[in-house]
């Protein structure tokens, strides 16, 4: 029987602010528009066929990356993201290609295996190609890569970008996924920009800790594991969800979600970045 | 501020084209000895490049049942035994049910590798998404009976460095009492080897298997391909002193950078590069004239090799005539998401025996690499400090720095 030593001596906790966001969801004809304009215009998209041969979760997730900093209120341009980071967890990243590129290699042999899906299919994929976009110079790698690969994620990141002994880059979390239940070819992408929480500051803020705290282990019931899906819909109705909630990471440890809405913004960027939940299949939210 | 607690390497394990323990893959790296072969397990007479630094036999720890090991897959088979031989030499696999031992593995196309190996077997699993329920860091922590955090990470060929500074920063933050951080990789498959080779990113020198990695010479044509695992236990000093473990290394220094320029091509510019080596040797407290050996990341590509060498020029200025540099990938093929790893292992190789791997096949030295190289024989050197690059696809720049401890 395993003991749970974790509670008995726990670590410290990682606190991160959430600057920016945005909730990316599209079918396959949004994400082939995607491809040739995959947002707001934010300095120059990489030359050739760079996003022609992207995963559908890099075009999804590059999506959420631009609508967020479209929607941040923040006077974001070319150069503001030089020393960011850049994290991405996709999830089962090449699934239709491999298949599509099986066929062709039983088929044609060596020859017939495309030399880009190496490039574009790694775990590490959709970081490398954002942090192309964006020209950010700081780490970028990619975690997890399967059923949790989010929670992973936001245990990378919390090492990452959790403040102390110099260790405070700013950084873009991607979470991507194909659409649970949904036809071959629909996405799910959550994109924020987060950076080590500042005292009193007014955004909605993540804590990534390696056990529960006292008021998460009161309420761990109502808390199931983390599901990119209802994060998600946290980010995108900010107001309504409100105070504070939690998450247990079936990788080990817990998130934690805290927002205090009547100070999180200024009112005139609360107004620009309300969300519209009308869309049924691209709804984007910067918070 | 507080105090940055010291962090080492108290446990080694690995299985490699050169050795499965550290003694033999010591003795292979500083005799020179190339593990490079022609592709035995699969037909290659198609593939562009037909050769690779295999792992053929990957060894079952003791105590495990070979029947039921064998029905592993042979990336779970890998990382078991890496894992388990990291904790068994560290001196925490009776305790690891009860100490929270976390896990950061470098793995880059788990899935792809997956779906491969069972379509070849004439297995459907990457049509029916819901088979694919357990990752392997998942897998890993049910099996080994671990219980801190676990994550799988891919900053391409600079994976193992990017876990062991993951891993660090976990002990710092309290997390876990101890970590296994590395690499495993088993990319020499049909079509990963098809796939590197068709990208023209692969040497071709298929008729002289043992001379094709040639990092830094005027005739390298590309990588060779390889595969296998390194993992090492990373606890605080003061967790390993209370043991009485044995350390191997002060983990003393991490740097990464982006190029954001390419998603293959090394970048023309080499201030990311430079900035993520200054990273880290400033993180370890060091100088340039302090560092006694660079592992390059240099794999024989034309462009790759004379981009790192600027690169070190860039950093060591006038000391880039002085530090030794090699690149134990001329013996070793790349490993990918596993080679930072083993390089780490060539480092704390170099700062235990006191000798440094050279770089194999380097017969006439580039003059666009105008380094301090170990040329084709180990060279007897003292050294305190070595330095680890390792850079990446999508455009990874990291470097580690090990100190020996005193």
């Amino acid at each position: 029987m395993r003991s749970e030593p974790m509670i008995e001596r726990p670590g410290r906790a990682s606190e991160l602010d959430i600057l920016a966001s945005a909730v990316v969801r599209a079918d396959a004809d949004q994400l082939g528009r995607l491809r040739a304009s995959p947002g707001p215009r934010f300095g120059e998209l990489p030359s050739g066929n760079a996003l022609k041969l992207a995963d559908e979760q890099t075009v999804a997730g590059l999506s959420a990356v631009l609508h967020a900093i479209a929607h941040s209120g923040f006077d974001w341009r070319p150069g503001s993201f030089h020393d960011w980071g850049v994290l991405a967890a996709p999830q089962f990243l090449g699934r239709s290609t491999f298949l599509s590129a099986f066929e062709r290699f039983s088929a044609e042999g060596a020859w017939g295996v495309s030399p880009h899906i190496v490039p574009h299919r790694s775990l590490h994929s959709v970081s490398g190609m954002i942090s192309l976009v964006l020209q950010a110079h700081g780490p970028n790698f990619g975690v997890g890569g399967g059923p949790l690969a989010a929670d992973e994620a936001f245990l990378a990141v919390a090492a990452i970008g959790s403040g102390e002994h110099g260790a405070t880059t700013p950084l873009w979390l991607v979470l991507t996924q194909p659409a649970p239940h949904g036809r071959p070819g629909q996405c799910h992408a959550i994109a924020m920009a987060l950076s080590a929480s500042q005292p009193g500051s007014p955004y909605p803020r993540l804590r990534v800790r390696p056990s529960r705290s006292t008021w998460s282990a009161s309420s761990a019931l109502a808390h199931p594991c983390f599901q990119l899906e209802t994060f998600g819909e946290v980010l995108e109705s900010p107001t309504s969800a409100g105070a504070e909630m939690a998450w247990r990471l079936a990788c080990g440890g817990w998130l934690e979600y805290c927002f205090r809405g009547d100070s999180r913004k200024p009112a005139d960027t609360e107004e620009r970045v309300r969300p519209s939940r009308s869309s049924a299949q691209l709804a984007e939210v910067g918070t | 501020m507080s105090v940055r607690p010291a962090v080492w390497i108290t446990g080694v394990g690995a299985a490699t084209p050169l050795g499965n323990d550290y003694a033999r893959i010591a003795e292979a790296l500083l005799n020179g000895r190339s593990a490079v072969g022609r592709v035995s397990r699969f037909d290659v007479r198609e593939h562009p490049s037909q050769i690779a630094a295999q792992l053929d036999t990957i060894p079952c720890p003791s105590g495990w049942n070979p029947a039921a090991f064998s029905r592993y897959s042979r990336i779970e088979q890998l990382a078991i035994w890496c894992c388990s031989a990291a904790l068994r030499d560290a001196g925490w696999w009776d305790r690891r049910e009860t100490a929270r031992i976390g896990l950061v593995l470098g793995v880059g196309s788990e899935w792809m590798l997956a779906w491969e190996e069972d379509s070849l077997r004439g297995g459907q699993r990457a049509r029916h998404p819901e088979e694919d329920t357990e990752s392997l860091v998942q897998f890993l922590r049910r099996t080994l009976g671990i219980g801190g955090p676990v994550l799988s990470l891919s900053a391409a060929c600079a994976s193992g460095n990017c876990a062991i500074a993951q891993a660090r920063r976990w002990i710092e933050l309290g997390w876990v009492d101890a970590c296994l951080a590395g690499g495993c990789d088993l990319a020499v498959t049909p079509m990963s080897l098809a796939g590197f080779g068709n990208l023209r990113a692969l040497s071709r020198r298929n008729d002289n298997p043992q001379a094709a990695s040639r990092p830094f010479d005027v005739e390298r044509d590309g990588f060779v391909m390889g595969e296998g695992g390194t993992v090492f236990v990373l606890e605080s000093a003061a967790s390993a002193r209370n043991r009485d473990a044995s350390p191997y290394a002060h983990v003393a220094g991490c740097g990464a950078s982006s190029d954001a320029h390419h998603m293959v091509i090394p970048s023309p510019d080499p201030k990311p590069a430079i900035a993520c080596m200054r990273q880290a040797l400033a993180d370890a407290g060091v100088a340039p004239g302090d560092v006694g050996y660079i592992n390059a990341h240099a794999t024989g590509t034309p462009v790759g090799d004379t981009g790192e060498a600027r690169v070190i020029q860039g950093v060591f200025g006038e000391w880039a005539k002085k530090v030794p540099v090699s690149s134990t990938k001329s013996m070793t093929g790349h490993l990918l998401t596993a080679a930072a790893a083993l390089e780490a292992l060539a480092c704390i190789i170099a700062l235990h025996r006191q000798a440094l791997p050279p770089t194999i096949n380097l017969d006439h030295p580039d003059p666009e690499c105008d380094l301090c190289h170990v040329a084709n024989q180990a060279m007897e050197r003292r050294t305190r400090v070595a330095a680890s690059n390792s850079f990446g696809f999508g455009g990874s720049n990291t470097t580690l720095v090990l100190k020996a401890v005193a």
